[in-house]
């Protein structure tokens, strides 16, 4: 019993070094900044109380209790919300005001959510998800105004910077969340859809005009199916392994690689789910370790930068 | 020690919550043979009453879970492109006036767009007519809608939302590529709703 809690304080809770979930919190900001520019044309089409949220009834409807926006109709403008989501996107990718500016986000998010599920689409539920384990993770530790003011803070009354680490359970809770959409992923795709077995399915996709294709389904048609099977059997397997192998020293870069670079080109094929596919790729750096980071790290980086931060981390 | 105590409380009370996080995760992704297996389990070796009560606390719990998991966002179901149609589809939707004409309504996925709304504007547009393709509803209130937004052109009020689906089949493969094109030339179509506005839709507020 000793040895199994022994080891779950080890995963949970030992100390761990936050520079790539810094890296994650930047690009995660620049990508949901993009996402607020880009509701602002439909944002009271599809918030506002005239807008199609009058489609909601019955589960949607209860659900929209749930949502800020309902209760706050009447007295702020449904727009202020959309500024306020715009500017903690700005706070959260340089990290001032971090915390702030990531429990407004989740509730934005969430109210986004409940208060139209029928324009949710799958980045809202990746950022949904992200933001919530981000409100309890170290994300303004390092390459953050909030760091880097608290150094300043700290030099003024002359006292040194102790770096204590944090606690790697936000981390892991949103790693386990994401090899788990993989490992669910997989059953579902290959009992769903016979395509995925025989290696049709990226020729299915290109052809819906859907989702936007952006190649020629022919090509993925061609010799028997050739490109195509090559694509689809290549998803599962770097899917399939990803949540297996992303735990193991020697695997791990070759997993979230490997998965990123799929996940780009999905972004660039098919363009209608280019936000939720960015933001998975997004995720990945809370699996990178800091000293693939550090091993490309130069001293013009560094000087503006936690100099302190950073040669402890080295250390690690 | 009264340090060391408080850090294991702390550490329990995280625990737990790790743990309720990824139950309701794995829950929101349980295969659909699982639901049956409780169930089988209880009615093999209760009684009626008893069974009756177990099951009524599960299904209690599991719409606990069910609800916390959709409100911390952890509640989705992820299939990632699970089933493909071999059909394409859109939808064509016109507004009908009092005067008789027929406009087709300057919608995404059905007018000309710009570059920034085809590249970055009309994100949500595709998942907004997979959503409601599948409840009737939806779509009727969406043509509510759209008779508010659209209820005059060239002075005449609008009377009526007219919604059609299209349909495509695309090719097999083999067949694709002997005949060099995806797509089966025939379009069929349905009419899903010719929605009546009522004159307080169309009057301004």
């Amino acid at each position: 019993m000793n040895i199994i809690l022994q080891k779950w304080n080890e995963f949970w809770f030992s100390p761990f070094n936050p520079l790539c979930v810094s890296v994650f919190r930047i690009f995660l900001g620049v990508e949901m900044f993009i996402f607020y520019i880009a509701n602002f044309p439909n944002w009271e089409r599809f918030y506002a109380a005239d807008g199609i949220i009058s489609l909601t009834n019955g589960e949607a409807l209860r659900m929209s209790w749930w949502s800020i926006f309902s209760h706050t109709e009447g007295f702020i403008p449904i727009k202020i919300f959309w500024l306020v989501g715009l500017l903690s996107t700005i706070l959260f990718t340089l990290g001032w005001k971090t915390r702030l500016a990531t429990i407004l986000l989740y509730i934005i998010q969430t109210s986004m959510n409940c208060r139209d599920w029928y324009v949710v689409n799958g980045e809202d539920h990746i950022f949904r998800m992200l933001l919530f384990y981000s409100c309890f993770a170290p994300l303004n530790y390092c390459l953050s105004i909030d760091s880097f003011l608290k150094e300043k803070k700290l030099k003024k009354l002359g006292l040194n910077l102790v770096t204590e680490l944090p606690s790697i359970w936000p981390i892991r809770a949103m790693q386990i969340n994401i090899a788990l959409i993989y490992l669910v992923n997989i059953p579902n795709k290959l009992t769903d859809d016979f395509a995925w077995l025989n290696g049709e399915a990226i020729y299915w996709s290109m052809a819906n005009s859907f989702w936007g294709g952006r190649l020629n389904p022919l090509w993925f048609a061609a010799y028997d199916s050739l490109l195509s099977k090559f694509a689809s059997y290549g998803t599962l397997i770097i899917e399939g392994l990803f949540p297996y192998l992303v735990w193991f020293k020697r695997t791990k870069m070759f997993c979230v690689v490997s998965l990123a670079l799929l996940h780009l080109g999905i972004a660039f094929m098919i363009p209608n789910v280019t936000f939720f596919t960015l933001s998975m790729v997004c995720a990945f750096w809370v699996f990178v370790p800091p000293s693939v980071i550090l091993k490309r790290w130069n001293s013009p980086f560094a000087s503006i930068n936690r100099i302190h931060f950073l040669s402890k981390a080295r250390t690690i | 020690m009264r340090t060391f105590c408080f850090l294991s409380m702390k550490k329990a009370l995280i625990s737990l919550f790790i743990i309720l996080n990824m139950v309701a995760v794995l829950y929101s992704n349980r295969p659909a043979f699982i639901d049956t297996i409780p169930n089988k389990i209880i009615e093999g070796y209760f009684s009626k009453t008893a069974s009756y009560n177990t099951r009524y606390i599960l299904w209690l719990l599991a719409e606990k879970i069910r609800m916390y998991a959709y409100l911390a966002g952890l509640g989705n179901h992820w299939t990632m492109f699970g089933f493909q149609n071999h059909f394409n589809w859109w939808y064509v939707i016109k507004a009908k006036y009092a005067d008789g004409h027929v406009v087709l309504l300057p919608l995404p996925r059905q007018s000309k767009r710009t570059f920034w709304q085809w590249l970055l504007f009309d994100l949500k547009e595709a998942k907004f007519h997979w959503n409601i393709s599948s409840e009737t509803h939806a779509r009727e209130k969406y043509a509510k809608y759209l008779c508010k937004q659209f209820k005059k052109d060239k002075n005449s009020q609008i009377s009526s939302i007219k919604w059609k689906v299209y349909w495509q089949y695309i090719k097999e493969p083999k067949e694709a590529i002997k005949t060099k094109s995806y797509l089966y030339p025939k379009i069929d179509s349905s009419l899903l709703h010719n929605f009546k506005c009522s004159k307080t839709e169309s009057i301004e507020p």
